[in-house]
């Protein structure tokens, strides 16, 4: 076969390295070894194919114009929605000779166990907090929130000890759908760090061992470590959601001052 | 063969729980044998509450909620996670019929959107807050709004066939097990709200209207579905906060 023609064969993902969903597939992808191609898409200035696949993609959310990860399997059928395009990969590459083992484990316990952290982790409200912490230029509301979200962190570090005390989930470097969902935000915890000025990745973590635990042995991951991005480029690419966040916060500032000035 | 009796299902329920509700009409359209353990919500035995603290993913600040099933030693909690391990487990499908994730992948990814969509959607915020908000100005607004979400159900609806379950040849999918049981519910909102949602409002949504039929007819669902009247009355509760 042509070399041309094999490309054409392979799955595409649609996807931006800055962002954490589409981490979730590129992961999937890289876990399972599934030869893929990656066409990376301006998430900015939004290309024509990027926007005409994604219209066609099943999944896609009827109130945008283009979303990552899409997913272009080799039979041309076009997924959409981080999550379910990481199913559907641990699904059709199924054979473990050639993948591995799947993400969604075999035993019944074992799988409905990390169905069940999917679901909590989505539930849990993690990445209202993530992106609130983010953004939150308020430093009381910040350590308020904080101070909530860290019982989610508890909760999260008691629910790691289900299988085992130390590693993945299930356990040493076994993989599972849920850490594949989770982990993407954990990589970009730096972003919260440099900017709320939280010291997540030290002093925080410690009061976490067993989620430290499963940070580092995902950071030791051959996959994790092939598309793990720099710091540098988080922080960059994260800028404008802060100055976001400083423009809401200038903004309640100047309403206040107004609203106490109504006052005298 | 007899099964073993570990392998046999212990189902910890209730009968108004549409939570409850899915992992039922699971049980029943897969024919999975079962005995059904009444759990009161209001005064929690202690058997209910001891199990649930042993269930993988009971929630840590609650001391009892439905459903619970028992399977060979092992408690497990959580509705949708029920459906799934059940479907899993008894995959057997000259005993226990298809599965309700399909096999051909994309259907599947389809089903998994469907069942991720429903629950993103804030389906079920509409549907207590409709229920326990007497304000009709608040009450027209959030009418405004579920029905955009009906709308993009009715046209999601379509994506593999013009009439019936989502998936082609009347299969039930997770998708129906999930969304049915609020479906049901709606009674509560036709009587407190009075709002004509089974003939009305659903004739403007016709694609969903003849989703709610089939499934009105599947003899599994049948075995599960409640009189109104215990629906309305057992809501009774959630009105009365309004």
């Amino acid at each position: 076969m042509a070399e041309a023609e094999q490309k054409e064969q392979k799955l595409k993902l649609y996807a931006n390295p800055i962002c954490p969903f589409a981490q979730r597939a590129w992961l999937a992808l890289e876990i399972k070894k599934v030869p893929y191609e990656y066409v990376y898409c301006d998430l900015k200035n939004k290309q024509d194919f990027f926007t005409e696949t994604y219209q066609k993609a099943l999944g896609a959310a009827e109130g945008s114009d283009g979303k990552v990860p899409i997913i272009k399997a080799t039979d041309g059928k076009i997924i959409t929605e981080s999550t379910i395009v990481a199913r559907y990969v641990d699904y059709v590459y199924s054979d473990e000779t050639k993948y591995g083992p799947p993400l969604l484990p075999k035993d019944a316990f074992e799988r409905a166990a990390v169905e069940i952290m999917i679901d909590w982790f989505g539930d849990s409200g993690w990445l209202r907090f993530h992106y609130g912490t983010l953004m939150q230029c308020d430093k009381e509301k910040a350590d308020a929130s904080v101070v909530d979200w860290k019982k989610k962190w508890g909760l999260l570090n008691e629910r790691l000890k289900q299988f085992s005390d130390k590693g993945l989930y299930l356990g040493d470097n076994k993989v599972s759908l849920f850490d594949i969902v989770a982990y993407p935000f954990f990589e970009r915890l730096i972003t919260i760090q440099h900017y709320a000025k939280y010291e997540i990745l030290d002093k925080w973590m410690e009061e976490f061992p067993r989620v430290k635990s499963w940070y580092n042995t995902m950071q030791e991951l051959e996959a994790v470590k092939k598309i793990k991005q720099k710091d540098e480029f988080f922080i960059n690419g994260y800028k404008s959601y802060r100055e976001r966040g400083e423009a809401a916060y200038k903004k309640e500032q100047e309403q206040k001052a107004a609203a106490a000035k109504d006052d005298k | 063969m007899a099964e073993a009796k570990e392998d046999q299902i212990k189902f910890y329920s209730n009968k108004i729980c549409p939570f409850g509700m899915r992992a039922w009409l699971t049980l029943e359209v897969k024919k999975i044998p079962y005995e059904f353990i009444h759990c009161d919500l209001k005064d929690k035995q202690d058997f209910f509450k001891e199990a649930y603290a042993k269930a993988l993913g009971h929630a840590e600040d609650n001391a009892g909620k439905v459903p619970i099933i028992l399977h060979k030693g092992k408690y497990i909690a959580e509705s949708s996670i029920v459906a799934r391990y059940l479907d899993y487990v008894f995959s057997d499908e000259d005993k226990y019929g298809p599965s309700i994730l399909p096999k051909d992948a994309f259907q599947r990814a389809a089903v998994e959107i469907m069942v991720a969509w429903f629950g993103d959607s804030g389906w079920l915020k509409f549907h207590y807050g409709i229920l326990m908000n007497a304000n009709p100005d608040d009450q027209a607004k959030s009418v405004v709004d579920w029905k955009k979400k009906w709308k993009t159900l009715n046209d999601r609806l379509g994506e593999f066939c013009d009439k019936g379950t989502y998936l082609p040849n009347n299969q039930v999918s997770l998708f129906e097990i999930c969304a049915f049981p609020f479906f049901e519910r709606l009674c509560t909102l036709e009587h407190y709200c009075k709002l004509e949602i089974y003939s009305k409002w659903m004739d403007e949504f016709p694609r969903v209207k003849s989703w709610y039929e089939a499934l009105l007819e599947n003899e599994g669902f049948k075995k599960c579905l409640s009189k109104q009247e215990f629906l309305i009355d057992g809501y009774k509760g959630y009105r009365e906060k309004a």
